[in-house]
């Protein structure tokens, strides 16, 4: 009787480890892992881009301060020229 | 023999008195109409007309310069003006005339600027009132709005930044830059242009020569307090002002003047 059972034990071991995983649930897990690699893909693309207009950014604004025209920060007011009378 | 004599000198000593004490009543009155004018910007030209009564052996001119106690005899002429070199004075002037020892004044006429005490002039977006002028009969100063037309005949200088607001620096300007002020607050009109000078160090000393186009400006900026400055009316009137008294809390100085009444004389020692 106990080896019976022991014998039904084993049975019952090599039918769970040794059964296979369905067809369909592979499929899907295939399916998930090629659809993280799209997302990785576009995230790298994204950042590429992002990074992109960061320079482009940059650019606009630097050729902006060279373009324009030297103006005295100072709160100080302008007043008319000075002439003699 | 020696009566005779004695007899004749009394009879000469008593005609002599008497001829004497008839020329003393026969004194002439004084001049009339005695005027102060510029000769120039340093020299006072002294007009009289002659007496209506009498004819003077001639004229004595007297002159007592500001801060000094008694009057000195400057000349003695016998024409009805006469040009005076005060030395870069002030001071009070009479003319006498003469008749042998006895002297009939004129009145009293004065080069001495009228000084008129301290008073608070704002900014030109300030509270206090931003205009000062000089009554030219009177010599003294007041305050007037630059905000009106009204006074565009009583305004002979203005405190301004130049801007909007009450910030500091300030400057001195001739009326007529009031209309384009960035201050916005002055109406157009026939403000006056007149000429305010650099600063100046010695306030006693003649005020500065107008060279045209180079000495008298339409602004000049108050660097520091107090701080004195002439000011050319466009009339040919000269003033000293003193400014003084910053105050940034309410946007305003303290102005101080000395007004010369003799129109074209640059001497405002006081």
């Amino acid at each position: 009787m106990k080896k019976l059972l022991i014998a039904t034990m084993l049975v019952a071991i090599v039918f769970i480890v040794g059964c296979p995983a369905p067809q369909d649930m592979k499929a899907q897990i295939d399916k998930q892992t090629e659809t993280i690699k799209n997302l990785e893909t576009k995230i790298t693309e994204q950042a590429a881009t992002i990074e992109q207009l960061k320079m482009d950014i940059e650019k606009i604004y630097t050729d902006y301060y060279k373009k324009a025209p030297t103006t005295p920060k100072s709160t100080q007011p302008t007043p008319p020229p000075r002439v003699g009378r | 023999m020696k009566k005779a004599l004695l007899f004749t000198a009394f009879i000469l000593i008593t005609a002599a008195l008497t001829i004497s004490t008839s020329c003393e009543d026969n004194v002439g009155t004084a001049p009339t109409g005695f005027t102060l004018a510029a000769e120039n910007d340093t020299l006072v030209k002294l007009t009289w007309t002659a007496p209506t009564t009498g004819t003077p052996d001639k004229y004595v001119v007297y002159f007592k310069a500001v801060g000094t106690a008694s009057y000195t005899n400057e000349g003695e002429v016998t024409t009805t003006s006469v040009i005076h070199y005060p030395a870069g004075a002030t001071g009070d002037y009479y003319v006498a005339a003469k008749y042998g020892s006895t002297e009939e004044n004129s009145s009293v006429k004065t080069t001495i600027p009228i000084s008129t005490a301290a008073t608070t002039v704002g900014e030109l977006n300030a509270t206090d009132l931003s205009g000062y002028g000089w009554d030219m009969t009177t010599g003294t100063g007041a305050t007037y709005s630059m905000t009106t037309a009204a006074n565009v005949t009583k305004v002979d200088f203005y405190v301004t930044n130049f801007a909007v607001g009450t910030a500091t620096p300030y400057h001195i300007a001739s009326p007529d830059q009031g209309p384009t002020d960035a201050g916005g607050v002055v109406p157009t009109g026939a403000w006056r242009v007149n000429g305010i000078s650099d600063p100046i160090t010695d306030p006693q000393a003649p005020l500065p020569k107008y060279i045209s186009g180079t000495t008298y400006f339409n602004y000049t900026q108050i660097g520091a307090y107090p701080t004195y400055l002439a000011v050319k009316t466009a009339d040919g009137y000269y003033g000293l002002i003193k400014v003084d008294g910053l105050n940034t809390t309410n946007g305003s100085v303290q102005v101080s003047s000395w007004f010369q009444l003799v129109s074209g004389l640059r001497l405002t020692k006081h």
